[in-house]
């Protein structure tokens, strides 16, 4: 449930800086999406992806532990 | 027993007392920089420069001395005349903490080969290292410019291209390793920094040139050298060696973009200077209808640091407009110096070849031979996307609101 | 649901935050600049405005007391609609973290740290911020109890040195409404009211959680009032130190208007102080929102926040970075674009909206129980 509300609200809110984008800049659609989901080389903006993996994981982890502790729960 | 005491008593003194190769600091001279000339009389002229070391301790005992010692040899291999400095210096020599390599012009044409084994070879020798062309005068008298705040000069030259390499990229920043990797490999020709003196070098050898707030005598960077092979052939300017270094391993540099397109005076034109904050370089070479196209493409992030234009820089188009600008002229920049690299000297210092190797190996191995004619041949296409981020503290300028009739 | 815990905030706490919160990067960022030389009138009507917001949105909580903004959706809507309002405030808050948190970035990069990349800094305030966000609601309350002594008093330090190194000139404040209401009145609406005032709207998820919930009412009305006065000052402040012309063209007037003071020739470079407010408020009005967030996405999949802390902490960080490309658009959208399409709809439309829904609602229940 952690993982998919991460990836969840991690494309919503990438939704919603592209609808501005769209409204500020005369751009493609495509163009805009490709600049704010990739990352160009030569800019530092890796540090966020390897975050984002992170935060990632750690919402995977957070996922399992919760279902190991349900299941141990019920069968007690 | 007294017997078996007396043995391990021994041993302890063989094993464990110092090593064999034990030298005292008090034996040794350090020595800082190496500068080779040609000889009068046999091959190579050598000066070695050494760091008088009570010169550094803050209270200075004996007096005012010079900071660096130098002497002067010749013989016809670097190794034997290194071994034969003693003729004239009382310690042993080290060289592990060598700064800079000295080569005068006339040697650099002949070829440096001969002597760039030795210091491959050789243990002493650590890749920190510079290596560096000298221009107009001897290699000898550059290691005898002294500099107030780095007294030693060849610390000084290091320091002063280590922060020139970073803050502007005006160095091309090559260490002994580079230079002989540029040199086996067939798809690039190796580079050096040169190095020039201005004013008059007999005056900057005694320690009064240190007591001036504008000294005599000062060595300057002055661009980098080319070679084919292991001869030199020519030199680019401090400017095209920024250049160079873009397409290279560029960190950190800054420039003055015209703010309009159309061409006029320079004193007439406006211009913004911008920093370049962060780079990434990347060589390609495409290879269309039989013939290779030469490419560079630059991603990075920059800020404007001043501008003399009037355009309001609190609006996206103003950014977006000189986001153009910057870009434009830079792919120009560069363009330029690849072509004049091409056209006057018709060889690759920037590496296409290797990075050709890499990507079409096939029809690289074609050309291998000849690859320097082929890329003064190419075609070359330079693709820059600098991002503008920022402008400082400020937004708009204030000169857009002197009132002005 | 036994996971989660229920926390409680003093009076005293739920005070300093809404203090903090509306300063925060308010007193930054220049503020009301369409009103010149009267950006201090134009603040203090957007106090005004905003205490009536803050006494709307009190009443809505008050008609279901102990329920939080969504869990009034949730009331009034049912679970798959108000679930859908909730996820749209969960993006608006996510969102306005991370504009708070580039404000911020953006400052410490073009002043202090030209080199470090902005993706660094955001980073490290989001680990900090997740730190306290994990440990929970009362601990950002005890924290910001902790240093605000020290942020009020650096910025009342802050304009009597400035006063005392006679940087001042009051002559600046005027004409007094030489132009008429008329730009006051287009800095107040929908700028000012919305950008540090409307974003009470956050506090509809921590106002509930207040031990004496009665008397919450009053306190909130006098943290706006005072940070509304603390606006002022700071406006003031800018304005008589910089001028008209020259806080317009700041990006960071307090910041620059700090820089002029010289005490004494002893006390000197103090604009670290600044940095030192901004950050702290920051961080508070980051977490703020980053709870309402937090609270919002408990309520949606039942499991406790704690769990969301992290990963939510790397999108704010990854948003803040990617929100804009460059600090012009990052200005114009947060000016001109975002006031329009986010603040006023979440802020004043939706709430507006749903507030009869709510009446009708709780009329019925409490008929029922009679």
């Amino acid at each position: 449930m952690v993982t998919f509300l991460f990836t969840f609200i991690l494309m919503a809110s990438i939704g919603v800086i592209t609808m501005f984008d769209l409204y500020l800049y005369e751009e493609t659609l495509l163009s805009i999406l490709d600049a704010n989901i990739f990352f160009e080389k030569g800019t530092s903006q890796w540090m966020l992806y390897v975050n984002l993996l992170f935060g990632f994981f750690y919402g995977m982890v957070v996922d399992y532990r919760f279902r190991k502790s349900k299941k141990s729960s019920k069968s007690s | 027993m007294k017997l078996k005491m007396a043995l391990s008593i021994l041993g302890c003194v063989i094993i464990l007392t110092g090593c064999w190769d034990r030298i005292e600091l008090n034996d040794v001279s350090i020595v800082t920089g190496l500068a080779v000339d040609e000889g009068e009389n046999s091959k190579y002229r050598l000066t070695i420069e050494v760091v008088n070391a009570s010169q550094f301790s803050k209270n200075q005992m004996g007096g005012e001395a010079a900071p660096a010692l130098t002497f002067t040899l010749e013989g016809n291999t670097i190794s034997e005349l290194l071994h034969k400095m003693n003729i004239g210096i009382t310690r042993r020599l080290i060289f592990s903490h060598t700064r800079v390599l000295y080569i005068s012009e006339g040697i650099a044409k002949e070829g440096i080969i001969e002597f760039i084994d030795f210091l491959d070879r050789s243990g002493q020798f650590r890749n920190d290292f510079n290596i560096m062309i000298t221009k107009g005068e001897k290699a000898e008298a550059f290691v005898k410019v002294t500099y107030p705040i780095q007294k030693v000069p060849s610390l000084k030259v290091h320091k002063q291209t280590q922060s020139f390499n970073r803050e502007w990229g005006g160095d091309p920043g090559v260490r002994l390793t580079d230079f002989i990797s540029a040199l086996t490999s067939k798809g690039r020709n190796p580079v050096s920094a040169t190095l020039v003196i201005k004013g008059d070098p007999k005056k900057g050898e005694k320690s009064e040139n240190n007591m001036k707030t504008s000294v005599d005598t000062l060595v300057e960077m002055d661009g980098m050298a080319i070679f084919k092979d292991d001869r030199l052939i020519g030199y680019l300017t401090v400017d095209e060696t920024r250049n160079y270094f873009w397409t290279q391993k560029l960190k950190t540099t800054s420039m003055s973009v015209p703010c309009s397109d159309d061409e006029k005076k320079p004193e007439d034109e406006k211009y913004m200077a911008v920093t370049v904050t962060e780079t990434h370089n990347k060589l390609k070479v495409d290879f269309t209808n039989g013939k290779p196209v030469l490419k560079v493409k630059i991603n990075g992030e920059t800020r404007i640091e001043a501008t003399q234009c009037l355009n309001d820089l609190t609006k996206i188009d103003t950014y977006k407009d000189f986001e153009e600008k910057i870009n434009r002229y830079v792919a120009k920049d560069i363009q330029e110096t690849i072509k004049k690299v091409q056209t006057e000297f018709g060889v690759d210092i920037f590496g296409f070849g290797d990075a050709f190797n890499r990507q079409h190996h096939k029809e690289y191995k074609k050309v291998e031979n000849n690859w320097d004619e082929v890329f003064a041949q190419a075609e070359v296409e330079v693709d820059i996307n600098l991002h503008l981020r920022r402008s400082g503290v400020r937004g708009k300028t204030f000169i857009s609101e002197i009132p002005r009739e | 649901m036994k996971n989660i815990l229920v926390e409680k905030l003093s009076l005293w706490q739920l005070f300093i935050l809404i203090f903090i919160f509306e300063i925060g990067n308010a007193a930054v960022v220049s503020t009301g600049n369409d009103a010149n030389q009267d950006a201090w009138i134009a603040i203090g009507l957007a106090m005004v405005f905003g205490m009536g917001l803050a006494l709307m949105y009190y009443f809505m909580l008050s008609r279901l007391p102990g329920k939080n903004l969504f869990e009034i959706f949730q009331f009034c809507f049912g679970k798959w609609m108000g679930g859908l309002l909730t996820l749209l405030y969960i993006l608006y808050f996510l969102y306005i973290a991370s504009r708070v948190l580039r404000d911020f970035c953006e400052l410490i990069v073009s002043f202090i740290f030209e080199e470090t990349p902005i993706e660094f800094i955001a980073i490290t305030m989001v680990i900090v911020i997740v730190y306290m966000l994990y440990l929970g609601l009362e601990v950002m309350g005890r924290t910001s109890e902790v240093f605000m002594p020290y942020f009020f008093s650096f910025i009342i330090i802050i304009g009597i040195a400035v006063f005392i190194s006679g940087e001042m000139e009051f002559e600046n404040l005027f004409p007094i409404l030489g132009d008429g209401f008329k730009p006051v009145l287009k800095a107040v609406f929908p700028q000012l009211l919305t950008f540090p005032f409307g974003e009470l709207i956050a506090f509809t998820m921590i106002i509930p959680y207040t031990s004496k919930f009665k008397k919450a009412k009053k306190i909130t009305l006098l943290a706006v009032m005072a940070s509304g006065i603390m606006l002022i000052y700071n406006a003031v402040l800018q304005i008589t130190t910089l001028g008209v012309d020259m806080r317009a063209r700041s990006n960071f007037p307090l910041l620059s208007s700090a820089r002029e003071i010289s005490l004494l020739e002893f006390i000197e470079r103090v604009d670290l102080v600044v940095v030192f407010i901004v950050m702290f408020g920051i961080i508070i009005k980051v977490s703020v929102f980053f709870y309402g967030a937090l609270k919002g996405l408990e309520l949606i999949s039942n499991r406790p926040y704690r769990m969301y802390v992290v990963p939510i902490g790397a999108i704010i960080a990854f948003i803040s970075v990617k929100i804009s490309d460059n600090f012009a658009e990052h200005i114009e959208e947060g000016l001109i674009v975002v006031p329009l399409f986010m603040h006023v709809p979440f802020q004043l439309l939706l709430p507006l909206m749903i507030l009869p829904v709510l009446l009708w609602k709780t009329r019925k229940s409490k008929e029922g129980r009679k």
